[in-house]
Order: structure tokens, then C-alpha cells, then sequence
């Protein structure tokens, strides 16, 4: 377990080496667009991209997008998060929903309201790389988040399909 | 012992190719650039609910003087084997051990970050490792 | 199958009928039981075969005993009733039950034909022995029957045989001889004596002749097939265990293969009579991997004896033929595996698998040649290849045979490969025998061709449907033949592999085909194939291998003389870094000499020839018309070899309306900029995203994407732009090597307007390399400045009423302007402008332009001169012919001198102050002020005669007394105020300042008087002690005022409130009347404060009564201030002292 909070710390002090690297780089931080995100979530994405080789090495292969998705929430969740997402909903047409009820970034800053608005720092690495995951296993999305209470949080994939 | 290694991308183009015996290199390009029909027909085909879900795909053809096998990880990324056909000793459950070997590298080699998915590998250390699976020295 | 067959087989069934082979000829007609093949002739006459109806299958021996007449009576519909229907057939070893159908034949009794049942080819011998018998007398079975039943069932057990059944006939006439039944039946007694465990053996039918429909009849029937079968299948699993026995001992020295072999088939034989042609499939695929296993042991370990017999030299390639056939005595190798390929075929056929036999075809012929190679078997060249031609043939012809869609759908995957390695071996045996296109046959080869040939054999076609040895056999003596079956061979296999979707190996065949197209000459269609495949290539990211075709497509084009192709092909050569240099080298020199001899321009597309690294356009901003547009490019050759180009462009396209492609944001393009856009790689802007609720509160957060806008990939080809208007490079020729390339390219910005950079452009000769379009666009916008006319004024501002300058400055911006045209200047009212140094000022001047250079200015000094008594603001308007509308410039002219004017009284004694204030920044000079009034008046100067100078912001005041004349009394004032003045900078003469001014209202009319008294008793007013303000006004204006309104005043006391307070009236209404002398107003007022206070202001105003009756024209009272020298207050400055209250008996 030693090794997982290191890696919490770490992604911590990632958040907020991106976070003011960004404020260096942009003098005016528009406070209505909200903060940009995207180095972070590249971050994510090319760690997802790369890790998941490794990850599902061992695997048979997969059947479907359901059956990858259903790989994404058990298997995935539990070696990078040790736990596994709580609620999968999909419309069987590229909308996925994925509820983790205690996101293992956000249990430890809150489980009020407090630092709500500072919450989407810590999710959108694991946005990129949910992106990044499935990117590699063929299936090209977007990947979002929404956090209501803490520390649960919503992921949204949508598949992109042509 | 394989003669020959492909490793191919996503967009079947080939990303790394090792052989024991540089002068046939070529005449190998050809032939793993027609089984990559065979790898597709395995999995995209129209029994491909009914096919095991192994990542090592089997035989894919045999000529008259090698075989060639193939394997498809779930990240699209094809492993071809070329053997030569004299060689019968050679059992399944080696080239599908060898196949692993492969994996096993090319998971490693992705998370090199000097490697950008989807470029060609030019890794010194890569290429030994996967001569040394070839040549049964592992 | 047609009469030939039957004719074959009889003679086939002549020569094999031999003490081995059973040749039974049964009463009916000749019944050949040859195994593997049973044909049987009905009653009609028909040939039923081995893929015939139900009616096939085991035909299984039967030994009658007994009395035979009974049985002869039933014999026929016996035989035709057996294998009508199936019996189930149990297996041993867990196999699943399979139904069978089973004939039979019946021969008579015989001991010496009995063999022992031990014996493990039970197949071979009468299997099943039924006794008939008639008797239903219990008496005479006693004595007679009994015996022999006793005899014959004694013969069977001495020999083991346990499958027996007795069969009591029963014919009835229908009368009964007998009414009574007997207590027991002979049947019963039979069964008692000989079958007491084993009921079933024993059976009784009625009336059998009769009719075939009864239960009776039935029930023998099934008796019988039941029997049979298990004695059947315990022929079979003896038959079994005898084969694996005899496998097992397959390393035993002395064992031969070719002996097992025959038993191996039996069984096999068995197996596909009893219709179970999988199994039989199963049992030739065992000998198969058996013969296999022998072959690659003896390699590695001692070989066996047998082996050797293998391993003589080939002397016949017969071709593989899938029809029935027999094993020659002493077969080759060659001659074994075909026989057992085509067994496997056989049964694949009868199973409906064509596509197993053709997916096994392949792995099968590279098995023999494995083992034709591995056994060091010699063979005439060629031979081999010819036997494998004939063979894929075969297989090839027999798949087309069946053409259900679903059918071929499943084979051509596996026939595909087939025709392709056709038609590689035909293509062997055309090197080998000079049939290829361009070579004649030596007459060694024609010998080669002989012995080929012969030893290929007959197997003659119909000329409708030849076989494959004839095709064979024409294609080795005609060029034309063999061309024909080669390029059909290759477009079939290319067809095929199409077909299933394996279009990178169709494009492989084709890459050969091609190759055979040039031998032929047919540069065209070789060209066509190669190109298809080098897209295909290239497209696949094969970039080698494309590289290669490439090099093949190059030496089509240079077979076909056609030139601008093969200098486009050489370019892509060339410059492929897959290539060896020596390679590259030697397409590149070819490449060069054909580029000299171009006559039209060719278009190259730079594809990886050229890349582009960067593109930065050095101006800084917009580009001034007629100045330099600078570029500077680097870019990257792959050719191997340094080369001159001729010219090196970048293309400028006017800016469309729309701009739809993306613009960079710099002067610069990069590498990163460049690059096409990986898409699986891309970054995506992300956000975060605070929803707040109606009351401020945040309800939820969340990350969002900012999709930016979809690019499809454009797939239109490229289109060439006009490179009319284009930005070149300078140093021409410009040497390009290989590897990184500075450039600088510049154009002259002739025309105004907005452009992007096109495309880029390197001519080598007639050869032009075009890049693609280069996005994002670089912008780049030209324009160009007009003339301009501006007034500037000095620091200084604009003083009225003194000549100043200004200057007039013309810019002559991008472009020069006509020296002749004329610029007009106009000035307003009051303002007198001139531009020429000479000439007076006017209201409005003009000049000429004049030569200017480009981007000059010149200067023209303008004086004006703005009157001094015209307002302060002023106007020049400009008028240039270049400019439709005139330029208006709003000037403010300050008067050096302000003045101001100020009526100061003393009781009836009037003073007139002018304060002159100085406006110049310079200093002014002033002398000899005057007040002029008018005649009737006069003023005395109570001033000091002197030269003044006032500074800017200074103030000179001037005194004169008004003397006033009673004559004039109640009229204006026309003042006038003049002084000389001179600004100490300018050299000019002294002017004229006037100040025109106007006194009304001036004489005194009322003179207030206010005193302060303590109140009585007091000496000293105290403070907040009432005291008297005694307020006395006193009309002296009466002699000039006559009017009887303005008669009455009203006083106020205006107090400070901290210091007085007015205790009663604060104000009041008094009028005067002629004679009256108004009386003293008295106001009380209480002092608030100690010390000197001033005291407190009394204004008076007039009071005008309200007017009118009560009605509409009533008015209100009103008052009306006076004048500032209408009244005099005689007590303004008085001081009053006030002392502090003291307390009684006070203290400090």
C-alpha cells in the first residue's frame, strides 16, 4: 500500500506543477472560462496510452466496446485505483457513465463542499487517461468528468465513431 | 527458433522487422505483407464470435519452406513469427511462448518515453532482446 | 456415374480378383463386393453406387443352415427388406451411437468355410449364421431336428462363433389342422434346449411368403439386422484392436508399412460401407501423420528398412487423380500420398467439406516436397514442379465442380492460394524448358520437355473439359499455350483472392504478373499492376517494399520509353532512403539525363522527395507597397545526390473571401506545423467548469472538452496553383543537396492586397516538384500609404490679432504623386491665411505639389493672421484632389491681452478699474492706457503713466474716476478701454488693444447706514445681550429716479448665524415718499460670539407690490435686486466690538 500514496502525492504535485505552469505561461487566467486543463489531460493521456499494453497483456481479447468498457470499470479501476467503478450506465449507442463513489484523489481533500471548485484539477488526469486507455485499444473518445459531492465523481465517455 | 519477426502497427504498417539472415529480409516483407489478410479475416471475420479469444491467432500460412504464425494483442498490434519449416521440433506451445517473450518487450518498449507510439522502433536494447527470443536464447 | 465406370471397375474387379479380394457372385446377377467399393445391382436392373441412396452400405455375410428351401422361399425379399432401414449401432470407447444401414448376402452352410472366431478379419467371412427350419411338429423336432440344430450349433461353438439365430417358419393356410394349440411350440422348445439365456436368438415368423407387411415378417427383419449388426460391430472392434496392435508394434524390425497400411484401410473401408466417412477420413489421416512421423524419424534417428523402398528415384509424376483409384504394387512415394490424398479427399467430398479438401491440398503438397527433399529422392528437374502443377490442378478442377454459392464461398479461400502456386510452378517449369516470353527453347530443353512429358502419363480430357496433363502437356510445346494458362492461372488467383478480401495478396500476384507482362513486352498492363501495387504499399506504410516496386514500375516505364513516367518513378527511387545508395545512385543519374532531355514541363508532387522543415516570412507587419517581400525557407532532400534547381518559388494566392483553412498565428512555420495531424495522438482542449446555482452556491463542477472544429481530411487531389504571382529565390542556379537547405526567396510587393503562401515549388530543368498547399496559411498583406497634408501650429498657442506661423507638411507616401496638382487653403472669417512668404494674406491660398520623391515630406510655412475682435475659434479647410472630402482644421486663436472692468463706489463718487490680464506666454509690452467714455462724461486718470510689462498670468489694474454729470444722469456708459501693446518677442509694431464696455446703472440711489447699540443701560454690547442694530437708508437718488413704482425697498438682514441672531424682523418694506424722510429702522439682534465681528449684511432690493385685483391678472409681490453701484453701504467694513458676558462674581 506504501507505494500507492506515493503515487497520490505525486499526482498531487503534478496537479499543481500544470496548474502553475499554466499561470506563468497565460498572464490572464479568464475566471468565467474556466481554468485550461489540457496539459494535464495529455498527461493522463499519454500515460493511459502506454500503460494499458502492459495492462491487458494477459487478457483474452476483447469482444466488443462493452466488453472493453466492462475491462475498463473491473480490471483497470482496480490496479490503478484498487477498487472497481461502482456504477456503469451506458445507452448502448457510445455514451458510457462511469461512477466511482469514492475517487481515490478526492476522498482524501474532502467529503463536503469544501473544494468543490478546485476539484477538477484532480480528475482530469484520470480523464486523459481513461482517453488515452481506450485510444489504444482502438476506441477514440472523449473522455469528461463531473463532480457533484465529493468524493464521488462521474466520468463520461463518448465514443466517437465515424 | 523463428527466422524472422514482425512486429506491425495499428495501420498495418510494420514498425519493427528482425531477421536471422538479412539477405531474405526482403523476400519476408512480401510474405508477412500478405498475411496480414489472414490476420484481418481472423479478426474482423464473420465467425469471430465463435473463434476462441486467444491472442495467439495459430497458424496463419505455410509455404513451401517456412511457416508463419501470427498474434494480435487488444491493442491492435500484430506480432508475425516467420519459422522455418524444416524445423519440426519446434511445438505450438513454443511460438506461443515466444510470442509472449514478444509482448512482454513491446509492453515494455511503450513505456519507454523516448518511443512515440505509432513510430517506428529503433531501439538498440529492443532489438537484441527480440534476436535473443528469436534465437531461443532467452 | 456413367456406363465407363461400371466398364472399369469390371475390368478393375477382373484383375484384383485374387485370393485376398472376395468376389461373390450371387444368384442374382453379378455382385462385385470389392472393397472399398460395393455395387450392387438391384432387381431394376440400376447401378447403385458408393454415393447412392440408403440402400448402400454393409453387405454383411450370411451362412444359411438348415433348410434351405425355407429360406430360398424368403431369400429375395430378405435381402431387399434388410437394408432398408438403419440400425442403431452402439460404439465402444464412449464413441456416439451412429445409425447404419446393413445388407447382406447369404451363402449355404459350409464347416470347411467356418473360420475361427478368434480371427480378426472376421470382416472377410461369413459373419452371421442363421438355421431355418420349418417344423412346427414338437415330435419331429424331438427326434430329428433337435439333433441337428445340436450338430450344427456344435460346429459354430468349436470355431467360437456366437452370432447365430434359428428361425422357425411358420406357413399357415389358413385353416387350422389343428385347433388346438400346442402347449408348446417347437419354438419354445428350441429355445429351452439351446438358448435358455439368450431368448432373442431364437425367433418364429408366420406366413413370411405371404405378404411382407405383417408384424411377424417385421419383426424377422429387425431380428436379423439386429444380429447381424452386433456381430458386425464385433467384427469391427476385432478389427480395431487388431490395427492398433499392429501399430504398436510399428518399431518392431520386420514390420512393413505397407502392410499396415492395408489393414489401416480396411477398417477404413469398413467404416465408409457403414456410411461413417468421418471416421474412415479419421482413420486415413492416422496412416497419413503415421507415414509422416516415419519419414522425419528418419532423419534424425536410424532410419527403418522399409523407408528405403521409398526412396528410389522418381520415374513417374503421374497426376493426381481424385477419382477412384488402386495402389500400384510398390508404389513411389509420390504414388502412395496421392493415393491416401485422394482417399481423404473422398470422404471429404461424401461429407460435404469441399473447402477441407481444398485447405488440405496445400499443406499436402508442401509435405511431399518436404519429404521428397528430406528422403534424398532424385527426380529429373522438373518433374517435380510438374507433378505439383498437376495436382493443384486437380484439386482446383474438382472445387469448381461445386458451385453452390455458400460452397465456394468457403473453398476459395483456400483455392486462391492454390491457383497462385500454379501458377509459380508453371512459371518454373517456363524457365526451366525456355517458355518464358523472350526465350526459345534450346534442344535440351525441348528434350527436358520430352521427358516430361512422358513421364507425366496420359490422362486424357474431353476437349470440351481437358485435364490438366493436357494442359500440361500443350503448355510445355507452345509458348502461346504456356502464356495462356499463365496469365489465366495468375488472373484467377488474382480474382480470388479479390474475391475473399485478401487484396494484398491479390496485389502480390500482380506484382508477378507485371514482372511476365514485361518479359511479354506488354509494358502497359505491367504497369498498371505494379502501380496498384505500390499504392498499396505505400499506403500500408510498407515503405520498402513499395520501394522495390517502385524500382520494377521505373524499368517498366524506361521498357515502354515512357519518360515522363520513369523520371516521376526515379524521383520517388531515388529519393526512398529503404534503398541501397548504389541503388539510389544509379536512378538518380538516369533520372538526371532524362530531365535534360524534357521538352514540356513535368509535375512532380513532392511526396517524400522534398520536405519542407520551415517557412518564415521575415517582414515584420504589413509590407509596404514596392518593397521587398522577404521569405526564408529550409528544406529537406532525400535525393542521394546534390542537384542544381532552376528555380525555387513559393506561390502567393489572393486571400479568399472565406477563409477556411487554419491560419497561423506567426510568422513562422514550423516542422510541428507542418506535420500532418496525428489523430489518434491529437491533444483536445480541456476546461474546467463551475455551475453555479440561482443563490451563488456551487452546485456542481465539472471538466469539460472545447471541441474545436472538425477537419476532415481533405482527399481532393492537389490542385497547382498559378505560380504567376510568387516569391523566388535569389541566388540562382540554387544547389540542392542532400540533406537540410537554407533558401531565401523575395519578390518585389507590387500590388496592394492580402495574400497567403501557396505552394512551394523547385523546377530541376523541365521537372517541377510541387509541395503541397501550406497549412496553416502564412498571410501576408501588402498595401500602400497615400500623401498626406497636415497643419501643425508651434508649441506656442495661436495669438489673435498677431501674424504667426504654421507649417504645412505634405507626405508623399508609397507612391509618387502628380507634381501639378494644386492644394487649396481656406480660411474662415476673421482669418487671413498665405502661404507664399510674399504675398498678403487673404482668406484663401493654394500651391503646387512640386517634385517629391517617395516617402518624403516637405514643409511650407503658412502665416495667419486672426482678427482680434472675430471670435476665438477659426477654421482652415484643406482641399486635395487626392482626398474627396476637404480636410477641415479648427484652430484657437488666444487674445495676447484679456481685460476685465469693475464699478467701484463711495457714496455718490464712482471709479472704473480695469484689470488687464496677460494671455501670452511671452511677455507684452503695454503703454498708454485710455479710458475713453463719451462726450458727455468724463474721466480722470488716477493712474501712473508708464510702460508695463505684463507676463503671462499677470494682472495690471488701471483706476479712472467717473465723474458724473447730472445732466446725463440715468444713461449708459459706453466705455472703451484701449493700451498699446507690443509681445517682447515678435518684432512688430505696437498695437491697439480695445476693451469695449458698457456701465449701466451706476448712480447711487440709496446710501445704507447701520449701527450697532448695547442695549440701554449697557455700555459695551455683550454677547447674548440684545443689542439695537439702527439701520438708517437714506434716498439720494430721488433726483434721478422718477418713477413712482421703484419707490418702496425691502431691507434684509442677512446675519451669519454663529455670530448674530436676529431676534424679531429680519426684514422689512419701506417706501419713500417725496417729502417724507424715512424713519430709522430699529432690529434687535443678539451677538453670539466675542471679540471685533463684522456687521451683519443688509441687502436691499426693490419691492414690487402685488399688482392687480383679485382675478387673472393678479400678481405677486416681488423684488428685484439693485445694481451693483445703486447702492452704497456706508457701514460695509464696520467692526463692532463685543465683549464677553460676565457672570456675577466670576472667577478665572
Amino acid at each position: 500500500m506504501c507505494d500507492q500514496s506515493v503515487f497520490e502525492i505525486f499526482h498531487s504535485e503534478l496537479v499543481n506543477y500544470v496548474i502553475q505552469n499554466n499561470e506563468t505561461q497565460l498572464k490572464n487566467t479568464s475566471k468565467t472560462h474556466g481554468e485550461d486543463l489540457s496539459n494535464l489531460e495529455y498527461i493522463g493521456f499519454s500515460t493511459g496510452f502506454r500503460i494499458i499494453e502492459r495492462l491487458t497483456r494477459e487478457l483474452p481479447r476483447f469482444r466488443d466496446e462493452l466488453d472493453t468498457m466492462k475491462f475498463i470499470c473491473t480490471d483497470f479501476w482496480s490496479a490503478i485505483y484498487m477498487k472497481q467503478i461502482d456504477n456503469l450506465r451506458t445507452n448502448h449507442q457510445g455514451i458510457y457513465v462511469l461512477q466511482d463513489n469514492c475517487f481515490r484523489y478526492l476522498s482524501k481533500l474532502s467529503n463536503t463542499k469544501q473544494y468543490l471548485d478546485l476539484s477538477p484539477r484532480y480528475v482530469t488526469f484520470t480523464c486523459g487517461l481513461l482517453r488515452g486507455s481506450l485510444a489504444n485499444l482502438g476506441i477514440r473518445s472523449i473522455v469528461t468528468a463531473e463532480v457533484q459531492t465529493m468524493p464521488s465523481c462521474k466520468f463520461h465517455i463518448q465514443v466517437q465513431r465515424n | 527458433m523463428a527466422v524472422c519477426v514482425a512486429i506491425i502497427g495499428k495501420d498495418n504498417s510494420p514498425k519493427f522487422l528482425s531477421s536471422l539472415n538479412p539477405d531474405e529480409e526482403l523476400c519476408f516483407q512480401y510474405k508477412i505483407l500478405s498475411s496480414l489478410d489472414i490476420v484481418e479475416e481472423k479478426i474482423h471475420g464473420v465467425n469471430r464470435a465463435t473463434d476462441n479469444r486467444e491472442l495467439f491467432l495459430g497458424l496463419l500460412y505455410a509455404l513451401e519452406t517456412h511457416k508463419i504464425y501470427g498474434y494480435v494483442t487488444n491493442t491492435k498490434m500484430k506480432f508475425i513469427i516467420v519459422v522455418d519449416s524444416s524445423n519440426i521440433a519446434l511445438r505450438d506451445n513454443e511460438i506461443r511462448s515466444m510470442f509472449r517473450k514478444i509482448h512482454s518487450e513491446y509492453a515494455d518498449i511503450i513505456c519507454n518515453p523516448f518511443y512515440i507510439p505509432g513510430e517506428p522502433i529503433t531501439f538498440k536494447s529492443f532489438a537484441n532482446n527480440i534476436k535473443n527470443i528469436m534465437t531461443g536464447t532467452v | 456415374m456413367g456406363t465407363f465406370i461400371l466398364d472399369t471397375l469390371f475390368e478393375v474387379c477382373l484383375q484384383l480378383v485374387s485370393e485376398e479380394q472376395l468376389a461373390l457372385v450371387s444368384k442374382k446377377g453379378p455382385i462385385f463386393c470389392i472393397p472399398p467399393i460395393v455395387i450392387g445391382l438391384t432387381f431394376g436392373g440400376t447401378i447403385v453406387g458408393i454415393d447412392g441412396a440408403f440402400i448402400c452400405g454393409v453387405i454383411g455375410m450370411i451362412v444359411g443352415a438348415g433348410e434351405l428351401e425355407v429360406f430360398t422361399a424368403i431369400e429375395d425379399s430378405l435381402l431387399q427388406f434388410l437394408p432398408k432401414d438403419s440400425a442403431e449401432w452402439k460404439r465402444s470407447l464412449g464413441r456416439p451411437v451412429r445409425s447404419v444401414h446393413i445388407g447382406a448376402n447369404f451363402t449355404p452352410f459350409s464347416s470347411a468355410g467356418l473360420p475361427k472366431g478368434t480371427q480378426w478379419d472376421l470382416i472377410r467371412q461369413p459373419l452371421f449364421h442363421i438355421y431355418w427350419t420349418e417344423c412346427n411338429d414338437v415330435d419331429v423336432y424331438k427326434s430329428t431336428l433337435k439333433e441337428d440344430i445340436e450338430l450344427w450349433l456344435k460346429e459354430l461353438t468349436s470355431k467360437d462363433i456366437q452370432d447365430w439365430l434359428i428361425v422357425v417358419v411358420e406357413n399357415y393356410d389358413g385353416k387350422r389342422s389343428n385347433k388346438l394349440l400346442p402347449r408348446t411350440t417347437v419354438l419354445d422348445k428350441i429355445r429351452a434346449d439351446f438358448a435358455p439365456k439368450q431368448g432373442d436368438r431364437c425367433i418364429s415368423v408366420i406366413n413370411p411368403g405371404k405378404s411382407d407387411t405383417t408384424d411377424s415378417w417385421k419383426g424377422l427383419v429387425n431380428r436379423i439386422r439386429h444380429l447381424l449388426l452386433v456381430a458386425y460391430a464385433k467384427a469391427v472392434s476385432r478389427l480395431e484392436d487388431h490395427v492398433r496392435q499392429q501399430r504398436e508394434r510399428r518399431n518392431d524390425s520386420g514390420w512393413k508399412f505397407m502392410d499396415y497400411f492395408h489393414l489401416q484401410e480396411e477398417l477404413a473401408q469398413v467404416l465408409e460401407m457403414l456410411g461413417l466417412y468421418d471416421e474412415a477420413l479419421v482413420q486415413y489421416d492416422e496412416l497419413d501423420a503415421l507415414f509422416s512421423q516415419f519419414v522425419v524419424n528418419g532423419v534424425t534417428c536410424e532410419s527403418v528398412a522399409w523407408l528405403h523402398d521409398f526412396q528410389a528415384p522418381l520415374e513417374r509424376w503421374h497426376a493426381l487423380k481424385l477419382r477412384p483409384s488402386h495402389l500400384p504394387k510398390n508404389p513411389s512415394i509420390l504414388e502412395l500420398r496421392v493415393y491416401l490424398y485422394a482417399k481423404q479427399a473422398h470422404m471429404l467430398l461424401l461429407i460435404d467439406k469441399v473447402w477441407q479438401m481444398a485447405s488440405r491440398c496445400l499443406p499436402f503438397l508442401h509435405t511431399c516436397t518436404r519429404e521428397l527433399s528430406i528422403l534424398d529422392i532424385t527426380s529429373p528437374p522438373g518433374a517435380l514442379e510438374c507433378w505439383l502443377f498437376l495436382a493443384s490442378m486437380e484439386v482446383l478442377q474438382t472445387c469448381d465442380k461445386y458451385n453452390h454459392a455458400d460452397e465456394v464461398e468457403a473453398y476459395s479461400k483456400h483455392t486462391a492460394p492454390l491457383w497462385a502456386y500454379a501458377s509459380q510452378k508453371l512459371k518454373a517449369l517456363g524457365e526451366l524448358c525456355g517458355l518464358l516470353p523472350g526465350s526459345s527453347p534450346t534442344s535440351e530443353q525441348l528434350h527436358v520437355v520430352v521427358g516430361l512429358s512422358a513421364g507425366m502419363g496420359d490422362n486424357p480430357g474431353t476437349p470440351i473439359a481437358p485435364s490438366p496433363t493436357d494442359k500440361l502437356k500443350e503448355a510445355l510445346c507452345s509458348q502461346d499455350a504456356f502464356n495462356k494458362l499463365y496469365l489465366e492461372l495468375a488472373e484467377l488467383a488474382m480474382g480470388t483472392y479479390k474475391h475473399t478480401g485478401r487484396v494484398r495478396s491479390a496485389r502480390l500476384v500482380g506484382k508477378e504478373v507485371a514482372a511476365f507482362y514485361m518479359l511479354l513486352g506488354e509494358t502497359q498492363k505491367a504497369a498498371a499492376f505494379l502501380c496498384d501495387a505500390s499504392r498499396l504499399f505505400r499506403q500500408d506504410g510498407w515503405h520498402e517494399v513499395a520501394a522495390q516496386t517502385e524500382r520494377e514500375l521505373a524499368n517498366c516505364y524506361k521498357q515502354a520509353k515512357d519518360w515522363r513516367k520513369f523520371i516521376r518513378c526515379c524521383a520517388h527511387v531515388s529519393s526512398s532512403i529503404d534503398l541501397d545508395t548504389l541503388i539510389r545512385w544509379t536512378y538518380f543519374d538516369e533520372m538526371r539525363k532524362q530531365i535534360d532531355k524534357l521538352d514540356k514541363s513535368l509535375v512532380v508532387p513532392f511526396c517524400d522527395i522534398i520536405k519542407i522543415t520551415s517557412v518564415t516570412v521575415k517582414n515584420r507587419g504589413t509590407i509596404m507597397q514596392d518593397s521587398d517581400i522577404e521569405l526564408e525557407c529550409t528544406v529537406e532532400s532525400n535525393f542521394p545526390r546534390e542537384i542544381l534547381c532552376s528555380r525555387v518559388l513559393v506561390s502567393l494566392e489572393n486571400e479568399p473571401a472565406k477563409r477556411t483553412d487554419k491560419y497561423c498565428k506567426d510568422r513562422c512555420l514550423t516542422e510541428k506545423d507542418l506535420r500532418p495531424p496525428d489523430g489518434l495522438l491529437k491533444r483536445l482542449k480541456i476546461q474546467s467548469h463551475l455551475d453555479y446555482k440561482q443563490d451563488k452556491q456551487l452546485s456542481s463542477v465539472s471538466v469539460i472538452c472545447k471541441l474545436g472544429e472538425l477537419k476532415r481530411k481533405d482527399s481532393s487531389p492537389p490542385v497547382y496553383s498559378d505560380f504567376g504571382k510568387c516569391v523566388e529565390a535569389v541566388k540562382l542556379p540554387f544547389l540542392l543537396t542532400p540533406g537540410m537547405n537554407f533558401m531565401r526567396l523575395t519578390t518585389k510587393a507590387s500590388q496592394t492586397g492580402k495574400y497567403h503562401l501557396g505552394q512551394m515549388a523547385i523546377h530541376i530543368g523541365q521537372m517541377q516538384l510541387v509541395s503541397l498547399p501550406l497549412i496553416p496559411r502564412l498571410s501576408i498583406e501588402v498595401e500602400d500609404e497615400g500623401p498626406s497634408l497636415r497643419l501643425y501650429k508651434n508649441a506656442a498657442p495661436l495669438l489673435a490679432g498677431i501674424e504667426q506661423t504654421m507649417n504645412v507638411i505634405l507626405t508623399v507616401g508609397s507612391y509618387p504623386i502628380d507634381s501639378t496638382l494644386r492644394i487649396r487653403l481656406n480660411a474662415s472669417r476673421g482669418l487671413a491665411i498665405q502661404i507664399h512668404q510674399d504675398a498678403p494674406l487673404t482668406n484663401s491660398c493654394e500651391f503646387e505639389v512640386g517634385h517629391q520623391e517617395v516617402f518624403s515630406s516637405t514643409s511650407r510655412r503658412l502665416r495667419v493672421l486672426a482678427d482680434m475682435m472675430s471670435k476665438e475659434e477659426h477654421q482652415v479647410t484643406i482641399i486635395c484632389p487626392w482626398n474627396p472630402k476637404p480636410i477641415v482644421v479648427g484652430l484657437s486663436f488666444t487674445p495676447p491681452l484679456t481685460s476685465t472692468w469693475k464699478l467701484y463706489t463711495v457714496m455718490q463718487r464712482k471709479f472704473v478699474q480695469i484689470c488687464v490680464k496677460g494671455q501670452c506666454q511671452t511677455d507684452v509690452i503695454v503703454e498708454n492706457s485710455n479710458l475713453i467714455v463719451g462726450s458727455d462724461r468724463e474721466v480722470v486718470s488716477r493712474n501712473n503713466e508708464h510702460i508695463g510689462i505684463i507676463q503671462n498670468g499677470l494682472t495690471y489694474t488701471y483706476l479712472w474716476e467717473l465723474t458724473i454729470n447730472p445732466k446725463s444722469k440715468g444713461s449708459t456708459v459706453n466705455a472703451e478701454f484701449n493700451i498699446t501693446y507690443r509681445i517682447k518677442k515678435f518684432v512688430m509694431e505696437p498695437k491697439l488693444y480695445q476693451y469695449f464696455f458698457d456701465i449701466v446703472d451706476y448712480e447711487t440711489l440709496y446710501i445704507l447706514d447701520a449701527a450697532l447699540e448695547p442695549a440701554k443701560g449697557n455700555e459695551f454690547c455683550r454677547v447674548g445681550f440684545l443689542c439695537h442694530l439702527n439701520l438708517t437708508i437714506r434716498n439720494v437718488g430721488d433726483k434721478f429716479e422718477r418713477d413712482p413704482k421703484t419707490k418702496s425697498i425691502m431691507y434684509e438682514v442677512l446675519a451669519e448665524q454663529s455670530v448674530w441672531a436676529v431676534c424679531g424682523r429680519t426684514a422689512g418694506v419701506i417706501s419713500f415718499d417725496a417729502a417724507l424722510e424715512p424713519q430709522p429702522i430699529v432690529l434687535d439682534i443678539m451677538p453670539l460670539t466675542s471679540g471685533y465681528l463684522s456687521l451683519p449684511r443688509i441687502r436691499i432690493s426693490k419691492y414690487i407690490p402685488a399688482e392687480g385685483n383679485s382675478g387673472k391678472n393678479e400678481t405677486h409681490p416681488r423684488l428685484e435686486p439693485f445694481s451693483s453701484g445703486q447702492v452704497y453701504n456706508a457701514s460695509k467694513g464696520k467692526q463692532v466690538h463685543v465683549i464677553v458676558t460676565t457672570n456675577d462674581g466670576c472667577s478665572l
